[in-house]
């Protein structure tokens, strides 16, 4: 239902193993060539340059190829040719299984076709990122499966709002979530919610009618959703081959007369109104 | 025919309860108990001695893959299914099941896959 990658997509349905997973993922790796031999067979370094770039890398977390570079052993041009030889010349996942003899090429063809379509959802469409927001693809893929899940867990159809770049902290709203993403690319997710939106999404996903006096389950509930969507989110950053995480989800606090989560960043702002309540996207870079 | 006893640990309440009526709706499980971090999903493990357990991954003090890990040393036969918003991360499903976890649910869920992958244990 949500973000997968094929192989716990095949898992989830029990057509393979996950010892299966794991030798077919070995053996991929194991034909997957080394940037360094790749530059060595078309002749871009010498087993000297390796062994010194190699010895470059201890020091410091920099990817072989961008080291190559700053020690003007390779061109910034040969390093492209050669992750793309690297990429192409990739076995794929369904691949490895076939080869490993563990799922029938008519069955993965089968599956790839049914993935295909379940991951066709969660591609953005029409969502406008204000200009000057860094990251504009990512943002859209952050408010797309906002509105997604939002749909999909709370049954909430929403009206998306322009999109807005301010420094300003949220207003006062009955909760604020927010969770961290962090690695290749930092935000905070947040959403404010009006307690009706809160006590609905929070509803939807314990399947029974939450109360309105019951904060801490409204807050729990909406807790969830964030980390829900954000784990999708991350899903969708891995497609995109940014590796990232997240962290639990926690409740910003109003107080001293406002939030504190803005801090005086740039943060792009997405209103989104429903008859059930309103809702604010809110994603904070850094 | 003795229902299979279920330990949840997950931090939200909400997925846990839930998940609670799923499993139990089936007729075939039993939740016997809910940790909401890891490192209470280890000592509930130890005391509860659960046929299955529900492991999410993203938690507050001790994460799901600690606990897998942890839950592996004190008993390499045990039965987890990571059932997690981050399945859709090929690097967390790989260490899941490398750990030991014997399979991985992404959420939003749906109650046939959880009720299917805990019969099939």
């Amino acid at each position: 239902m949500g973000i997968k990658f094929i192989g716990q997509f095949l898992l989830e349905k029990n057509i393979i193993k996950p010892e299966q997973l794991i030798e077919a993922v070995e053996y991929q790796e194991s034909k997957r060539l080394k940037f360094g031999d790749y530059a060595l067979s078309k002749g871009y370094l010498t087993e000297k340059n390796i062994a010194k770039i190699q010895a470059e890398q201890r020091h410091t977390d920099m990817r072989f190829g961008e080291l190559a570079v700053k020690l003007n052993i390779l061109t910034p041009a040969q390093v492209d040719e050669i992750l793309t030889l690297q990429k192409n010349d990739h076995i794929l996942i369904g691949q490895a299984l076939i080869e490993k003899g563990f799922i029938r090429p008519e069955v993965l063809e089968r599956e790839l076709a049914l993935f295909k379509a379940d991951q066709s959802k969660f591609v953005s469409e029409g969502i406008m990122v204000p200009s000057g927001a860094a990251n504009p693809d990512i943002i859209k893929d952050m408010v797309d499966l906002t509105q997604k899940m939002l749909l999909r867990l709370a049954q909430m159809t929403i009206k998306l709002g322009n999109g807005y770049i301010s420094n300003k902290e949220p207003e006062k709203n009955y909760l604020l979530v927010s969770v961290y993403l962090f690695g290749s690319l930092k935000y905070h997710y947040a959403v404010s919610a009006s307690l009706e939106a809160s006590r609905l999404v929070a509803s939807k996903i314990i399947g029974e009618e939450v109360k309105k006096d019951n904060r801490e389950a409204i807050l729990d509930g909406e807790k969830e959703f964030c980390n829900i969507t954000c784990g999708n989110i991350i899903a969708k950053m891995a497609q995109r081959g940014k590796a990232m995480d997240i962290s639990p989800p926690m409740e910003i606090n109003y107080s001293g007369g406002g939030y504190s989560l803005v801090k005086g960043g740039n943060a792009v702002y997405y209103p989104m109104a429903s008859p059930e309540g309103n809702i604010t996207l809110i994603l904070v870079p850094g | 025919m003795d229902k299979k006893k279920v330990l949840l640990v997950d931090d939200s309440v909400s997925i846990a309860t839930q998940l609670q009526k799923i499993v139990e709706e089936s007729g075939l499980f039993q939740v016997v108990g809910h940790g909401k971090n890891g490192l209470e999903g280890i000592k509930l493990f130890t005391s509860l001695k659960p046929d299955l357990v529900c492991m999410d991954l993203v938690m507050p003090e001790m994460d799901g893959l600690q606990a897998i890990r942890a839950i592996m040393s004190i008993n390499k036969d045990a039965k987890i299914v990571v059932i997690s918003s981050a399945a859709g991360v090929g690097d967390k499903v790989m260490e899941a099941i490398k750990f030991g976890a014997k399979n991985v649910i992404s959420k939003p869920f749906e109650a046939e896959t959880i009720i299917g992958i805990l019969k099939g244990l």
